[in-house]
């Protein structure tokens, strides 16, 4: 337990940030218009004010209390995402079943134990299960295989 | 009397041998598809929609419905067990039925969502067959102003469903809206916050930003944590999905309430279930004497809403068939279906093609009986699912995800997003920001702000329109006490809280071990 | 050498022939910018049976909507030219670009129009509880007590179609979007719009009802569905011929054969019975094309309506 809720105060600096940079980016790039007949820019503009405003109270608040210790974990995010980027990737070039193989393979390592033969036979499960459901029987247009050179 | 001729007359209908086959197979693929994460349920409805295209219409609409009731429930399912809502509504569902789920409650969780649902979607049947012309007629003193208000009155009080302060919750509406706000603004056509990219222009998806900030962060938070066993095998054998008595005495009148509350907000085209299940939630939590189990399982979380947004869906017919203005994107398709076959939907559609309209009414209580006895058997199956070891089943949801996200738009764009939102979702998680107000802000916000710069045109930028229509007024006037009340619970919340953690280290608190939901 | 060249030239001229022979190659996709069940949906949905059998090769209807029509366009720009992916899309093809700047698109050069389908007409109305029973009076107060339009957005042909009205009137009418059909005839349903340029169907059942009153049909003639109702031209509002019509695009760089031969399939879908029977409660006049016409007609709209847009200081 912290003092004071440091968590909190840095999610008010976040927000102060992120409903700042929303006001500007509205109020530099979209037209304001007048309140009869507003332009894009003005409700993003007031949201990003009325955000910043949350960030201050937050931050406030959370001066006076204490805080828990926030759960921060890095192995779990870094792999899942890069599974998920992974996939993204690979794709379109390559096609449906490497782009299944790339997801649970690299995902799968934010288990950080590896699992060889299970991760073999979910690899083989998933690359028939998942084309039977989304191509076959939905009839989506998914390219399974393909080499792009 | 007439209207049990109607009745009868439509029971004979919809119990057509073609019919009852055509329903039941909408509502099973409808469930099927409905489960998958990633596949929303419209993204699921606009799948199938073109199987209807060569029945008769009756049977087409029938069909369509029983689509649409599966995808709902299959929906639920997937929210429950994994965590991954497909809609705003089925976010309420997650707040304590995925709670209930890790607790080993999850059969129960499902049964009790189809009970509810029955239970809603009956109720606004009920409204819809006695009432359509009244609602239609006084559904139209809403304006855009009204609207606003409306749309201001749910995410205030979506802000209020979690715990933790108010001030958080309403942040993550705002940041929802300022998210909702990326892509084209229709009034005046300029792009807002895309970038540059192309596939931006259309908006952020909704199916990314669910699956992101949900799914993904569930996944991340849940690795290396979540082991299988920890769930007892003898809870998801067909006994384990009875409910106690006590679920049951709780129920009641949270379904009650939650199909009133969802009858009212589905006339309203455009504001629907999904604001229905927030505020039936909000509502729930405050009426109730241990507003501290919301969240981490208390039935009523889940019973109130599932009956508000199944009654929203149901009276959400009252504007599409008697002004032929579809009350949502669902509706839109079922008008679509009626176009197609050449029926024009309008107050006459009910004199001129009973047979039609009464069909379809009690065909929507078929379906829902039908869904209820398919659902029972897969209760057990999907519940199952949940003994998988979890580091197999995370990398397989993962992928499904990643393969919905693409399916809607076939470009890798949607992909990016995922990780993106489920980076936003793992950082909210760290600072507790609540997940469920920012999907409705996602929804909303692009809708309120339309209405709000249209009352602001009308009104010719008279800022005071919101406080002199009548209607408004009482809505802004309720805004403003849902505000004030939350701000102030949430603080005695916390001072209850310590209170009965400073009660129990001394003499044992007698009341709480009865309410607590034991793991 | 002689030799070469005759066999190079017939060749060549038979290429042509050749390709529209070949065609379709495979699947043919129907690219609409709008949702699912929408009019123009709809109606591509209906045309779709009747292709797939003159071509033997499955006709599916892809729904690509946003941005008023133009993410779809714009799809449909970048795909490849062998005809296999149509656009079917309304007049907001010529409509939207003079009030969105920055298309990733050109709408004159980067897709062939191939044919028109057919067009609905619009009328003007207005809630059934005002008390205007001709234009002429509806206008004569607007100036008086500024009115307010509802349109289906901006950009839509509804919207150039009140903005065409208000040009030639000079009524004094403010201009409010929503977003679709629906929307806009509930607005004038409840009252918060006093005028709205809406195709027969859009308003429907409240014709007969007398919650919408209809004031004139906008153009040079009458409608068969409201014989009694004038047209702005008898009434003498000069310039407000505007429909909202349906047609067919490809990418550029399609085959000029290949354009014609689906130009005349389409065309012989319009003469179609049975297709005709279908589609005409629907509202829809169809009308037969060829590809030059139509580009013709294409082009002239999208300078009238750019010039209309600035002339009413809507464009960007």
């Amino acid at each position: 337990m912290y003092r004071r809720d440091y968590t909190d105060m840095a999610a008010g600096a976040f927000l102060v940030l992120f409903g700042a940079g929303v006001t500007y980016t509205s109020v530099t790039y979209y037209p304001m218009g007048n309140v009869g007949r507003m332009g894009p820019g003005m409700f993003p503009a007031g949201l990003g004010v009325i955000l910043a405003v949350f960030g201050v109270i937050l931050g406030l608040q959370a001066l006076r209390r204490p805080g828990e210790k926030p759960d921060i974990r890095v192995f779990s995010p870094f792999f899942v995402l890069a599974g998920i980027a992974a996939f993204a990737a690979v794709i379109v070039p390559f096609g449906l079943i490497p782009a299944i193989v790339a997801i649970l393979v690299i995902s799968s390592m934010a288990d950080l134990k590896i699992r060889p033969v299970s991760l073999a036979i979910s690899c083989l499960g998933m690359s028939l299960f998942a084309p039977f459901v989304f191509v076959f029987c939905l009839g989506l247009q998914l390219p399974l295989l393909r080499w792009p050179f | 009397m007439e209207l049990f001729g109607n009745l009868a007359m439509g029971l004979g209908v919809a119990l057509s041998l073609t019919n009852l086959f055509y329903c039941f197979l909408g509502a099973l693929l409808g469930t099927i598809v409905g489960v998958i994460p990633g596949l929303g349920v419209l993204a699921a409805i606009s799948m199938l929609f073109p199987l209807t295209f060569h029945l008769e219409p009756t049977t087409a609409l029938i069909m369509l419905a029983g689509i649409w009731y599966g995808t709902t429930y299959g929906g639920s399912t997937a929210s429950i067990l994994l965590n991954l809502p497909g809609t705003p509504a089925n976010a309420v569902t997650c707040l304590d039925g995925y709670p209930m789920a890790k607790q080993g409650r999850g059969g129960v969780a499902l049964f009790m969502t189809t009970v509810a649902s029955f239970f809603g979607a009956s109720f606004g049947i009920i409204l819809l067959t006695l009432f359509t012309p009244v609602i239609a007629d006084y559904a139209l003193r809403f304006g855009s102003a009204e609207y606003f208000a409306l749309m201001l009155m749910g995410l205030v009080a979506s802000s209020t469903v979690s715990e933790g302060s108010a001030i958080k919750g309403l942040a993550a509406v705002t940041i929802g809206i300022i998210f909702g706000l990326v892509g084209m603004d229709t009034q005046t056509a300029t792009v807002r916050f895309s970038f540059g990219v192309l596939g931006l222009l259309e908006g952020v998806s909704l199916i990314a930003l669910a699956m992101g900030i949900f799914g993904v962060a569930e996944i991340i938070m849940s690795v290396r944590r979540v082991r299988a066993t920890d769930i007892d095998p003898e809870s998801v054998k067909l006994k384990a999905i009875k409910p106690t008595r006590d679920d049951v005495r709780r129920s009641w009148f949270p379904m009650l309430r939650g199909a009133t509350i969802g009858s009212f907000f589905g006339t309203l085209p455009g504001t629907g279930p999904s604001i229905a299940a927030f505020l039936s939630y909000a509502v729930e939590k405050r009426v109730s004497k241990t507003p501290e189990r919301f969240g981490n399982g208390a039935i009523e979380g889940i019973m109130g809403p599932e009956s508000a947004n199944n009654a929203a869906d149901q009276t959400a017919f009252i504007p599409t068939l008697s002004l032929g203005v579809p009350g949502s994107a669902t509706m839109a398709l079922m008008l679509g279906v009626l176009m197609i076959h050449g029926v024009a939907p309008g107050p006459n559609l009910i004199s001129n093609q009973p047979e039609l309209f009464w069909g379809l009414i009690m065909s929507f209580w078929v379906g829902n009986v039908i869904l209820l006895l398919l659902n029972i058997p897969l209760i057990g199956l999907w519940v199952r699912m949940l003994t998988i070891p979890y580091h197999l089943l995370y990398p397989a949801v993962l992928m499904f995800i990643c393969i919905g996200a693409y399916t809607s738009g076939f470009s890798p764009l949607n992909i990016w997003m995922v990780a993106a939102f489920g980076s936003i979702g793992f950082v909210m998680r760290i600072f507790r920001f609540p997940g469920a107000p920012l999907l409705l802000g996602f929804v909303l916000g692009p809708l309120m702000e339309e209405h709000f710069r249209r009352a602001m045109v009308l009104s010719r930028g008279d800022f005071a329109v919101f406080f002199e229509r009548p209607i408004s007024a009482v809505i802004m006037a309720l805004t403003g006490l849902v505000l004030l009340w939350s701000v102030w619970s949430s603080e005695s919340l916390r001072t209850r809280r310590k209170t009965r953690a400073a009660g129990r280290n001394g003499a044992g608190d007698k009341g709480s071990a009865a309410d607590e939901e034991t793991t | 050498m002689k030799k070469i060249l005759t066999a190079l030239t017939l060749t060549l001229g038979l290429a042509q022939p050749l390709m529209a022979q070949e065609f379709p190659s495979g699947t043919v996709s129907l690219v609409v910018p709008y949702s699912p069940s929408g009019n123009t949906d709809i109606l591509a949905r209906h045309l779709a049976p009747y292709l797939e059998k003159k071509w033997g090769q499955a006709v599916v209807v892809d729904n690509r909507p946003g941005g008023g029509s133009m993410v779809g366009t714009a799809q449909v720009s970048q795909a490849a030219p062998d005809g296999l992916t149509l656009l079917v899309t309304t007049s907001a093809y010529v409509t939207a670009p003079a009030i969105q700047p920055d298309l990733p698109f050109d709408p004159r050069t980067d897709l062939v129009p191939v044919a028109n389908v057919g067009y609905v007409s619009y009328i003007l109305v207005t809630p059934g509880s005002s008390h205007f029973d001709t234009l002429d009076q509806f206008v004569e107060d607007s100036k008086e007590n500024p009115k307010f339009a509802a349109t289906a957005g901006l950009g839509t042909t509804t919207h150039f179609a009140i903005e065409a009205f208000i040009a030639s009137s000079l009524a004094n009418i403010d201009v409010v979007h929503y977003k679709g059909g629906g929307p806009a005839v509930v607005a004038v349903l409840s009252g918060e719009a006093d005028i709205y340029g809406s195709s027969v169907s859009s308003a429907g059942e409240n014709l007969t009802t007398g919650d919408l009153k209809v004031l004139a049909v906008l153009g040079t003639e009458r409608i068969a569905a409201l014989p009694d109702v004038p047209s702005t031209t008898e009434l003498g509002y000069e310039d407000t011929e505007i429909h909202q019509w349906v047609g067919v695009f490809a990418p550029k760089g399609t085959d000029p054969g290949v354009v014609a031969k689906i130009n005349a399939d389409i065309n012989e879908v319009l003469r179609n019975e049975v297709f005709i029977k279908t589609v005409t409660p629907l509202d829809w006049t169809l009308e037969q094309s060829t590809p030059e016409g139509f580009a013709k007609e294409v082009d002239m709209e999208l300078t009238k309506w750019k010039a209309l847009a600035k002339e009413q200081g809507i464009s960007k």
